[in-house]
């Protein structure tokens, strides 16, 4: 099954070889572009002015050798001179000379005439043109007087074939460098990230390489310094769950411990009650099987109670807002026929407003029936429970008895899993407190554990953040 | 002849002992193990109340409701989950569960659950209650206290109504007043304590006693007798 969402962050996974090589690349490839076409125009430029001297001078020789016989002007040039005037191993000249006064006098018809008159008939004047459909250089002189005093335009077409050679050999120089540089370029940034990224690839294989027990740091000789803070972060982790699967494995350890000692209470009264078939005998033992039973299921309760209220598990978006009266009366008075049955006075004070805070409710119900089952099971028979809820300086929750009280040595212990007061009497699993600590840290709030005023007993306090 | 309740239930020693514990309370019991089992007997037999455990073999409790509940079947289920988490107990009862028990249960709660769902899947009118030698007839709105009629107000009769009815419960006085004036501002502050004070006087002489819980409400509780 395809997934429209990880197929399109697949196709824009960004790849840092193809990133660099276009960050690098683009850049380089337009300024060369514009680099060519600039070189092109320069090269054109050198060449026209190098070879358009010659031209000039083609042009100025012709053009002593016009002179006027019986009236006419004619050129006065051997044959022989003329060919070599037409031709060298390049290029083929062309050239015209017309008279004002008798038009076309010598050389090639088809010359091309300039684009625009000249602005300066003194000077000769260039421009491109083309001749038996061949690029053609062109210089126009313009003699103001000719041998029979009419103007005289001498023209001397080239074809190019000298001038784009320079140009190309121009531009070969120059350009072929430049097109080196870049491939160059490419090719040092493909190897140098594969060679950049080989301490990653190394780190790769490092881990992925190593079992899932394995959580010893990752070796961060030879890493970059660039990588070192991946690594730490990646070592810091490590570290972080090794404590975590650590706590985890003991407390496995010590709910399979603690859940194998009622059920071996209930084996042993099973084939207690197996043995005999006197019914006298055998309830008793179902009286204890029901006991054993009892807190297995107590425990088990209280483990799926703690998985649930374990950071990570629960979810902050399942909050809501609470007023901390409400749910201490409702879950309070379910406590009522228990303590009933141990003669004990459970009652309850509500803050004068209400006590709201964010959270969720079916934990905060959790939080408060441990508190007050603790204070039920370890409070002394006819004593007293008071749950009261303050909405001032914060909203806070309050379980006080006056029972035997916790030492002070063990105010710290008693909240962690399966720490049970030396001598307390049975039943308890060892995880209520631990739950309160648990469900309290999953909503921000703080545990307090010491002696009422009065003097004897536990009070603890639950403070929490207001909503 | 008794009242036919299904068990599907596939943890053979747990439905074992709901069924024979059932057998005594005087229901007739089948017990099924699967799913697809139960899908087809619920089709073909008539029950008057089932006790559908959720993660069943070959088709979940889940879907052996949805089915059911598609074929319009008004019979009661009792959905048993070991799951409790509020989604699927919601899940549940919008797919038609009437109730449900949540792992492990007490045989006494789940015989209350099956009695209250069977009574009200019958219609039963509501019956009168009897704690300590006081009868309630809620029928009749009379209470009897050794065969001789107790005079109380309605208000009198709402209080002790609702007491008898979660005897041995707390019952807060937000709740009591809600049932004396559903809806309506709440009563003068000590006006159900005068209730209650009166309350208590006119039922001396039964076995029962109203107790007031501090800061919580009142429970109203049976009192052996001396």
């Amino acid at each position: 099954m395809h997934n429209p969402a990880s197929n399109a962050s697949k196709r824009h996974t960004p790849s840092l070889r193809r990133q660099l090589l276009q960050r690098l690349l683009i850049p380089l490839v337009t300024l060369f572009c514009f680099g060519a076409a600039a070189s092109y125009y320069i090269a054109l430029g050198f060449a026209n002015s190098a070879y358009d001297r010659a031209l000039y001078d083609s042009a100025r020789s012709l053009a002593q050798q016009i002179k006027v016989v019986n009236g006419r002007t004619v050129i006065d040039l051997p044959r022989a001179a003329l060919e070599m005037f037409e031709w060298d191993d390049l290029d083929t000249t062309y050239y015209r000379i017309n008279s004002e006064s008798e038009g076309f006098v010598f050389g090639h018809k088809a010359m091309p005439d300039a684009p625009e008159a000249p602005r300066d008939a003194s000077r000769a004047q260039y421009y491109d043109g083309n001749i038996l459909q061949q690029q053609v250089r062109v210089v126009a002189l313009h003699l103001p007087a000719g041998p029979n005093g009419a103007p005289v335009k001498v023209q001397v077409a080239e074809t190019r074939n000298k001038r784009n050679q320079l140009v190309h050999e121009i531009l070969l120089t120059l350009v072929l460098p430049q097109v080196m540089l870049i491939a160059m370029a490419g090719v040092l940034v493909w190897f140098g990230v594969t060679s950049g990224l080989m301490p990653l690839a190394l780190l790769e294989r490092a881990i992925a390489t190593r079992t899932h027990r394995d959580l010893s740091p990752l070796p961060d000789r030879r890493v970059p310094a660039e990588v070192r803070p991946l690594t730490r972060a990646i070592n810091d982790l490590m570290q972080r769950l090794g404590q975590t699967l650590s706590v985890q494995h003991r407390f496995i350890a010590d709910a399979a411990h603690q859940l194998r000692t009622p059920i071996a209470g209930l084996k042993i009264q099973i084939e207690r009650a197996l043995l005999s078939t006197d019914m006298d005998e055998i309830r008793p033992a179902l009286g204890q099987l029901r006991a054993s039973a009892e807190r297995v299921a107590h425990l088990s309760n209280q483990l799926l109670t703690l998985a649930r209220a374990e950071p990570g598990a629960s979810d902050q978006t399942r909050f809501t807002d609470i007023d901390l009266n409400a749910i201490a009366r409702e879950t309070g008075m379910q406590w009522v026929p228990r303590a009933l049955e141990r003669n004990i006075d459970l009652g309850f004070s509500a803050s004068n407003e209400p006590a709201r805070i964010r959270g969720d409710g079916l934990l905060l119900q959790e939080l408060i029936s441990n508190l007050i089952d603790n204070a039920v099971r370890y409070g002394r028979d006819g004593g007293s429970i008071t749950v009261s809820v303050a909405a001032r300086p914060e909203p806070q929750i309050t379980i006080e008895d006056d029972g035997p009280g916790i030492p002070a040595e063990d105010r710290e212990r008693v909240f962690e899993r399966f720490y049970r007061l030396p001598d307390s009497p049975g039943g308890g699993s060892g995880l209520g407190l631990a739950i309160v600590r648990e469900i309290a840290q999953a909503h921000g709030a703080r545990v307090a554990l010491d002696t009422p005023e009065t003097g004897g007993g536990t009070r603890i306090r639950v403070s929490f953040k207001p909503a | 002849m008794g009242l036919r309740i299904l068990i599907v239930e596939d943890d053979a020693v747990l439905a074992d002992g709901m069924s024979s514990a059932l057998r005594k309370y005087g229901y007739v019991v089948d017990c099924l193990a699967d799913g697809a089992h139960a899908d087809q007997a619920l089709t073909t037999e008539d029950y008057d109340l089932t006790i559908l455990d959720i993660g069943l073999p070959r088709m979940d409790g889940f879907e052996v409701l949805q089915r059911l509940r598609a074929r319009r079947k008004k019979m009661p289920v009792l959905v048993l989950t070991a799951r409790d988490e509020l989604a699927d107990r919601i899940k549940g009862l919008n797919l038609g569960a009437d109730d449900y028990v949540i792992k492990p249960f007490e045989l006494t709660e789940l015989e209350a659950r099956i009695r209250a769902l069977i009574r009200r899947s019958m219609g039963e009118a509501s019956p009168a209650l009897e704690i300590g030698g006081l009868t309630l007839d809620m029928a009749a709105r009379r209470v009897l206290l050794e065969g001789r009629t107790l005079d109380l107000t309605a208000r009198e009769f709402g209080v002790l109504e609702t007491l008898m009815s979660r005897a041995g419960r707390v019952v807060s006085k937000e709740q009591l007043n809600e049932r004396l004036a559903p809806g309506a501002e709440d009563l003068a502050e000590n006006a159900i304590e005068v209730y209650v004070s009166r309350l208590r006087k006119k039922i001396t002489g039964a076995d029962l006693s109203i107790r007031t819980v501090r800061g919580f409400g009142y429970l109203l509780e049976a009192t052996p007798r001396a």
